[in-house]
Parts: structure tokens; C-alpha cells; sequence
């Protein structure tokens, strides 16, 4: 904050063309404390003296031979160039008071002088001058201290560019080659093994496959934090069918008993919700594989500021003390052999919602099923 | 028309393992009569415009089509790319960039860059075997290629 010892050493400029004026004035700031107070009878002079002094305050006579008040304020004002003009007027004709704050002026007084108001409208207008450098120098120091963090973060972003450039490509590269040969020593030398051998190969074929679904999500993952969203007013009822229809492949050999609710529009990038809804149906589809008959509801739930979407299966479910880590990268709460995942599609469909501005959560139980809900904000809102 | 022993298919692949996965697909499909392989951006191009050892090749028996990864020692595919597309001798070959990249920025590249397909690298093998196979049956054997005038 500003300090009284910092106002009393503030530089004062007084401008009158009469002697006696100006002396009444310096001798009344010295007396007050002002420890910097230059005097001029000349307004000629002043715009070049602020030009090379800056003073904190210019107590400015409006009526003057040669040159009036005015003149030296826009003067003034081409020097003056963060818009701040450290005037204040002295006038002994009220029809000029208006006229000078129009012309840049902050304060007046009035003359003849009552020197304890002078006094005030001095301070206090040289209070707010130092307040607004401070604010000026905050400000500066703010948008330095801004575009050094944007330099670092862009600078952090190149890097996790290129690490997922060289990870899409120079990763996925040995695992086909792990795959390829695998199957090339199937196809080849097959008949030659024993089974146990072809057994095998098949498991590093697998696990190849896992490798390369991982290394696919990850980054899929990854870059969901940078996309760009390309949001519309999209058709969820369509959507949804388009997405069951996609998934549609495993079903023929199960039953499963599919509702499916009448759905409110989405607003949001088209192609992000379709993984959203491809996630948590596929997830559906997969916990009640092992179910004789499979039961999959999709609908909206009533709430007042947001459209509420859910997915409820009659599947294996989960233990609700795991749920806070249900959206967790890698967090797997069942076995690998039992259903295959990478423990990336959850965490995806969480990014995704969040970054729609909604939020996704998850009730169940062990053996009697989930339903999954997420958000989104109207267009409205968004 | 082509000399009989002109090279139908140009593989530009540095990486030993991709390369003979793709000949293996390509061998299965009985697509390997004529096939060329450049193992660097550099090789490629001097193929193509008959430089550098490829000098006594005819430039008029353009293959009829390009297999290229993006990324390459010396000289990169996208740069490869720019160079076949930008010169009139050569810009009406059929290009098919096969690649591990799936980064929008590769593929956007390419398609401005003019390429003719772009086709990400399965990492199963089986489907990259029929990814090469499709192609080669597409492009040599299905495609109509450009009449250049030779």
C-alpha cells in the first residue's frame, strides 16, 4: 500500500504566472512536508520540464498570458502516454471547472485558495497517482510472469508431442514385428511343434495385441488433454444407435435384452461423445458376458440444470469401496482372464466428460450390476 | 507401355522387420514379380527422378504405385511426398503413405502434400498382412493408372 513518507516525497510541479501565487503555494506543500516542489511562471516551459522530471502532480493555472491551462494540458498529454494526466487546475472561474476535468484534468481547486482543501486534493490525488504506477508495475510484472508459464507450458507441450509422435510410432513398430514373426513361425514351422509350442507363440501373439490396444489408448488418452472440442448440437438418440450398431458384431451368439430410453440432444464434439458412449456400452456388453441373459438400459435421469445420461447392466458389478478409483488410469478390478481391458477406457470417458464441462460417476454392486451416469451442460450453458 | 521387367511397385520402408512382413504379404498374395525396395528417403527419390545409381533407369517406366513410410533416414516421406507431387513428371503417380503414425498432423500433411491413400500400420499381423495385400491387389491390379506420356 501506499505510504505517507511515499506521498510527501512524490515531485510537485506548481505552474502560475504570478510570483505571489506560487510562492503562497510552495511555501503551504514545504510546510505540509513535500520535500519536492518545483515552481514555474512560465507555461511555456512545462511540457518540457515533465518531459525530464515526471512529476507526481502539476498544479496548473488555467489563466495565463502566452499560453492558457489548456494549451499546456494537451501539451501535456502527448507525453503522457499510459493515459494517466497528473493535473490539478487551478481556476477562479467555475464555468472552467468542467471544462478542464473534460480536458484531462483530475481534480481543481478553486481560487482564491483555501489552503487546508488544497492541501487535500493534493494528497489525495497524489495517493491515487502512486496507486495507479503500483498497479501498472503489478500488472507488468503479471503478464511477464503470464508468458513465461505460457513459454514453459508450450515449451512442455512440444515435448509431450514428440513423445507421443516417437511413442505411436517407434512403440507400435517391435510389437508388430513380435506379432508378425510369431505368426510367420505359425504359419511356417507350425506343423513341426508340439502344441505346447504353438501354445506358446499364441500367448505372445496376445500379449503383442494387448501391447498395441495399450499403447492406442494411452495416447488416445494423452491427447484428449489438447484436442481441440469441436462442439455441436448433435442427436444422442443417433448416436446411440449408431454406437450400439458398431458393437454390434459379438452380439448374434448372446442374448441381451437392450432398453433404450428416449434421449435429450447432446452439445458437444461428436466424435469425443461417441467414445464416451462407446466405452461404457462395450464395458456393459462386457461384464454381462458371462450372464444367460443380458440386461442393458440406456436413458436420462431427471435433473434440473444438466442433461443426465446413465448406462445400467445387469452384470458382475464392482465393490463400491473401489469406486473412487473406478476412473483411474490402469485401475482394473477384475482379472485379466476373466475380461480382457487396458484399464484406459474409463479414465477416457471421465476426461472426455470433464473436459464437456460434466461429471461422470458410477453406483453398483458385487454381482448385481453398474449403472454409469455423466453430465453435460446444455448448449445454453456451455 | 512398360518393359516387361519394370518395377510395378516401389516399397520405401527403412525398417528391416516391416519390410519383410510386407513381402511376406505380398509374396502370399503372389504380388512380388516387380517390386522395388528403397530403404531411405533419399534412395527413394533417386529412384524415382533415375539419379544418383538409378541413373540409367527410364524415367518413363514410372511404377504404378509408391508404398511410403513417413518416417525415414536422410530424407523424410513427407518430403519424399512433396517432391514426387510438386513435379510435373511425377505427380500423377499413384502415392499410398503406410505408416505407424496415426498423428492428424502426419495425415493432414500428406493430404495436402497430395498423397493418394493414407493407410496407418495394423500392429496385428494379420491385418497388416491383408492391409498390404488390399493394397497391392488395388493399385496393381485393379487401379487404372494415370496414361503418362512416355
Amino acid at each position: 500500500m501506499i505510504s505517507r513518507e511515499d506521498i510527501l516525497k512524490a515531485s510537485i510541479l506548481i505552474v502560475d504566472d504570478l510570483d505571489a501565487n506560487v510562492s503562497l503555494l510552495e511555501q503551504m506543500l514545504h510546510e505540509a512536508g513535500y520535500v519536492s516542489v518545483a515552481t514555474s511562471t512560465d507555461p511555456r516551459e512545462v511540457c518540457e520540464l515533465h518531459r525530464k522530471n515526471h512529476y507526481g502532480l502539476i498544479l496548473l493555472d488555467l489563466q495565463m498570458p502566452d499560453m492558457d491551462g489548456f494549451q499546456v494540458m494537451e501539451g501535456l498529454k502527448k507525453i503522457e502516454t499510459d493515459g494517466y494526466l497528473p493535473v490539478l487546475v487551478i481556476t477562479a472561474l467555475p464555468g472552467h471547472k468542467l471544462r478542464a476535468l473534460n480536458a484531462g484534468a483530475k481534480d481543481f481547486v478553486s481560487k482564491p485558495f483555501d489552503l487546508g482543501e488544497v492541501l487535500i486534493r493534493v494528497y489525495n490525488m497524489l495517493e491515487v497517482r502512486l496507486l495507479h504506477l503500483e498497479i501498472k508495475s503489478l500488472y507488468i510484472q503479471v503478464e511477464a510472469r503470464v508468458a513465461q508459464r505460457t513459454a514453459e507450458l508450450e515449451e512442455s507441450n512440444k515435448e509431450l508431442e514428440a513423445f507421443s509422435y516417437s511413442v505411436s510410432h517407434d512403440l507400435r513398430t517391435p510389437v508388430r514385428a513380435i506379432d508378425g514373426f510369431s505368426q510367420a513361425v505359425l504359419d511356417d514351422f507350425g506343423s513341426q511343434l508340439p502344441e505346447e509350442g504353438r501354445r506358446y507363440l499364441r500367448i505372445i501373439r496376445h500379449s503383442a495385441g494387448q501391447m498395441g490396444a495399450l499403447i492406442d489408448d494411452l495416447l488416445a488418452f494423452a491427447q484428449l488433454k489438447r484436442q481441440e472440442l469441436n462442439k455441436h448440437l448433435i442427436d444422442t438418440n443417433e448416436l446411440v444407435r449408431e454406437t450400439l450398431a458398431e458393437l454390434g458384431s459379438p452380439w448374434p451368439k448372446r442374448q441381451v435384452n437392450l432398453s433404450v430410453g428416449a434421449l435429450p440432444a447432446s452439445f458437444g464434439d461428436r466424435a469425443l461423445l461417441k467414445q464416451v458412449w462407446i466405452n461404457l456400452l462395450s464395458n456393459a456388453l462386457k461384464y454381462t458376458g458371462k450372464r444367460d441373459r443380458a440386461a442393458i438400459e440406456i436413458g436420462r435421469l431427471d435433473a434440473q440444470d444438466a442433461n443426465t445420461f446413465f448406462v445400467r447392466d445387469n452384470g458382475i458389478g464392482f465393490d463400491m469401496r473401489h469406486a473412487a478409483k473406478l476412473f483411474t488410469v490402469f485401475q482394473r478390478f477384475h482379472l485379466a482372464e476373466d475380461y480382457e481391458g487396458t484399464g484406459v477406457g474409463l479414465a477416457i470417458v471421465q476426461r472426455i466428460v470433464q473436459r464437456h464441462g460434466g461429471r461422470v460417476w458410477a453406483d453398483a454392486a458385487v454381482d448385481r450390476g453398474a449403472r454409469f451416469c455423466f453430465t453435460l451442460q446444455p448448449e445454453s450453458k456451455s | 507401355m512398360n518393359e516387361p521387367n519394370a518395377v510395378e511397385l516401389l516399397l520405401v520402408e527403412d525398417n528391416p522387420q516391416d519390410l519383410e512382413l510386407a513381402l511376406r504379404a505380398l509374396r502370399a498374395a503372389k504380388l512380388t514379380n516387380r517390386i522395388h525396395i528403397a530403404r531411405d528417403g533419399a534412395e527413394a527419390l533417386d529412384f524415382i527422378f533415375c539419379e544418383g545409381l538409378y541413373a540409367a533407369r527410364r524415367a518413363a517406366d514410372a511404377p504404378k504405385v509408391i508404398l511410403l513410410d513417413l518416417k525415414l533416414p536422410k530424407i523424410d516421406g513427407l518430403d519424399v511426398l512433396k517432391r514426387i507431387k510438386s513435379d510435373p513428371r511425377t505427380k500423377t503417380i499413384p502415392v499410398v503413405v503406410l505408416t505407424s503414425s496415426k498423428e492428424k498432423n502426419d495425415v493432414v500433411a500428406s493430404y495436402q502434400l497430395g498423397v493418394n491413400a493414407y493407410i496407418v500400420k495394423p500392429v496385428n499381423s494379420e491385418r497388416f498382412s491383408e492391409a498390404v495385400r488390399d493394397l497391392g491387389l488395388f493399385w496393381l491390379l485393379r487401379n487404372q493408372p494415370p496414361l503418362v506420356a512416355r
